[in-house]
């Protein structure tokens, strides 16, 4: 079945991939069309749904329609998809009315992750997913190669760079015997109850509401409201008791959707220390195996959401360059729920030297100035103007000053800003809270910004951009904010350490 | 072991003592740095101005309000370009050995450090107008970012290039040590 299965690593040719990548790429493009109409043109669909005539005879046109065009995409796309892979280079043709001529060099490649789909695991080939830096597009899938090729590619790979990272000699001692970190599954489903899944789902459903409502009554529990009617003998309180109902199975549905969603992607986690390097195996439906190469993290970021704090858990993330925001949360190394007190041990897995961070508070100014500049000002000048206007009704508008200094209350109480020699650390949030840890010399642009007030009290705001992305810090004295580029400029400028 | 102990080094630095980025001395950029951005601006207000106008003569609009609108629209290009013109007195760029510094803004003040080692990428970018006053944009790309991360106009074109040589340089330099 498979054209692969005994294909040598380095042949000259181009070699083309799986016919059962077919399949992959109708599931693929199908998913892709779904989400690009729920986000760009689901209002479009609801207005149909509610003013045109005829949908029946619309929708017989439109989905044998869509059904065709993606199956005809997806085989033309196969059809036109070759690669090769030969000395130091992975070089891909691809696309249908884009067509897309890529050369990824080994040494520009961060990650390859073997999946193996249960849909492939009859035809014994897998989808190799190789991520390089850099910024959107980066990422290339082969669907439908030989497992034994994507372990070879996988080994070329991480041998070329051993070459490359002239710091790397420890990497030719064997792989340590590393015991996996693991997660339990029932620990795995509450990490689904840490998504707010439910809740984007019910905010998707909101503007159907009135209609799934009135077809849930009319239709479906039209016999269920009489019989409550007879019990309770208002028809008005049966159907709120019934609306109650309607609401808890509905959000019990979606949060047991959400723990089973979270099963399926980290099932049976096991993380391993390989020594130079991270694997990560999880899922399913799909066993996952991701490699990340630890001098690649560019940060760690260990962050807790309203629903994590209540549950008493943070996630933790190894951040890395070059994977686009959509793919991050598949791609990157990550760990969907830990316990607080866990999180140092998961840090000094790729920052060994790096101690708990002890964070210092940003000037108490952060709340004074930017109460009065973003809140008390504007708020006056526009109730001010709507009571001498309209109505002095509008006077009870002050009233909004009141969460606005809660909420810098609350924020001010989150940042922090710590480092020593070698890292750095950055506590920010509003109810829940994100630390993102760093070492110093994975610095890519350091900036610092000043108001005339921030000025004369000798503050700055601090911008730093990673690797994986910008952290800030408003409202730093200057001299630990100075102290602190300073430091950082001279270790990214005279380290010799990978950091890429 | 003792080998080890002989060769190897990790002297510690006194961290007072580090290059201080508060005393780089920063280069004013070209004179006619501001010009560019006051002709981009001039043409996209004839153009908001003869579509406002078409539209307000021909849906008769009253003229109260047409001139309302216009005086608004004079006040806001002409404090505007009184911006970029006071701006342009605060922009500087500093090259030292091993990374760039580039200051704007003229309430806020913005610092952007930027090591030569982590630039992936530069171009040097030169719009008709620019190309009239022989002025070019020098833009760096990290990795990591999303687009340009630093991006500096209004520079000399020869000194845009004489900047994006030494950078290159330094970090085919930067190479060559690892």
């Amino acid at each position: 079945m498979n054209a692969l299965e005994d294909a040598p690593l380095e042949t000259s040719g181009w070699q083309r991939l799986s016919p059962v990548s077919v399949a992959y790429f109708i599931i693929k493009f199908a998913v892709s069309f779904v989400k690009a109409t729920i986000q760009n043109i689901l209002p479009a669909i609801a207005v149909f749904s509610v003013f045109a005539e005829n949908k029946l005879l619309w929708f017989s046109i439109a989905i044998p329609t869509i059904i065709i065009s993606i199956t005809s995409y997806a085989f033309l796309y196969y059809c036109y998809f070759k690669f090769k892979v030969r000395e130091g280079e992975i070089l891909i043709h691809r696309g249908v009315f884009k067509k897309e001529h890529l050369n990824l060099e080994f040494g520009r490649i961060q990650n390859v992750n073997i999946i193996r789909p249960l849909y492939f695991a009859p035809f014994k080939v897998v989808n190799c997913l190789i991520e390089s830096a850099g910024s959107k597009g980066a990422e290339i899938e082969l669907p439908g190669v030989a497992e034994a090729f994507a372990n070879d590619t996988r080994s070329k790979v991480f041998a070329a760079e051993k070459h490359i990272e002239i710091e790397e000699t420890q990497t030719d001692a064997p792989e340590p015997a590393s015991i996996p970190e693991k997660l339990s599954n029932w620990e795995v489903a509450k990490s689904g109850l840490t998504s707010y899944f439910a809740f984007v789902a019910l905010a998707a459903m909101a503007p159907f509401s009135d209609r799934i409502g009135r077809y849930l009554f009319e239709n479906l529990f039209s016999d269920l409201l009489d019989s409550l009617q007879s019990v309770v003998g208002f028809r008005v309180v049966a159907g709120m008791i019934l609306l109650i109902g309607i609401v808890f199975l509905s959000l019990f549905l979606l949060i047991s959707g959400s723990m089973l969603g979270a099963l399926a992607r980290y099932y049976n986690y096991e993380l391993h220390d390989k020594g130079d390097r991270l694997v990560r195996l999880t899922g399913f439906f799909e066993r996952k195996s991701t490699t990340l190469k630890k001098s690649k993290v560019q940060s760690v970021s260990i962050s807790q959401n309203l629903a994590a704090r209540m549950l008493g858990r943070v996630k933790l993330q190894y951040r890395q360059i070059g994977v686009s925001h959509a793919k991050r949360n598949d791609a990157s190394v990550h760990i969907p729920i830990l316990r607080p007190d866990q999180g140092p041990s998961f840090t000094s897995i790729v920052f060994p030297d790096c101690p708990e961070p002890t964070f210092d508070e940003i000037s108490p100014s952060y709340i004074r100035r930017t109460f009065v500049f973003f809140w008390l000002i504007p708020i006056s000048i526009t109730i001010s103007t709507l009571s001498i206007f309209i109505s002095k009704l509008f006077l009870l508008g002050f009233i909004f000053l009141v969460p606005g200094i809660l909420i810098l209350m609350l924020r001010y109480h989150r940042y922090g800003f710590w480092h020593n020699d070698e890292y750095g650390a950055i506590r920010q949030g509003f109810i829940g809270k994100r630390v993102t840890i760093f070492p110093l010399h994975k610095l890519q642009i350091a900036n610092i910004q000043q108001s005339r007030g921030q000025r004369i009290k000798n503050l700055g705001n601090l911008t730093i951009q990673l690797g994986s992305g910008v952290v800030s810090i408003p409202y730093l004295p200057m001299e630990k904010l100075s102290r602190f580029v300073n430091l950082a400029l001279h270790k990214t400028e005279s380290s010799l350490k990978p950091w890429m | 072991m003792e080998e080890e102990a002989s060769t190897y080094s990790n002297p510690q630095r006194d961290t007072n003592q580090l290059p201080r980025w508060e005393d780089i001395e920063l280069e004013p950029l070209a004179p006619s740095a501001p010009w560019p951005p006051f002709w981009q601006g001039c043409l996209s207000s004839s153009i908001f101005l003869v579509i406002g106008t078409v539209v307000s003569f021909s849906s008769g609009f009253p003229l109260a309000v047409y001139f309302s609108f216009l005086l608004i629209g004079i006040v806001l290009f002409t404090l505007s370009q009184w911006h970029n013109f006071a701006e342009h007195k605060r922009r500087g760029v500093a090259l030292r050995e091993k990374d760039l510094a580039f200051k704007k803004g003229l309430f806020w003040h913005q610092y952007t450090l930027l090591p030569f080692n982590r630039v992936q990428h530069i171009e040097v970018h030169q719009g008709p107008i620019e190309r009239k006053l022989g002025l070019s944009s020098l833009r760096l790309f990290t990795a990591g970012g999303s687009g340009v991360d630093l991006q500096i106009s209004g520079l000399e074109s020869e000194r845009a290039d004489r900047i994006k040589q030494f950078i290159l340089d330094k970090t085919k330099n930067e190479v060559l040590e690892e």
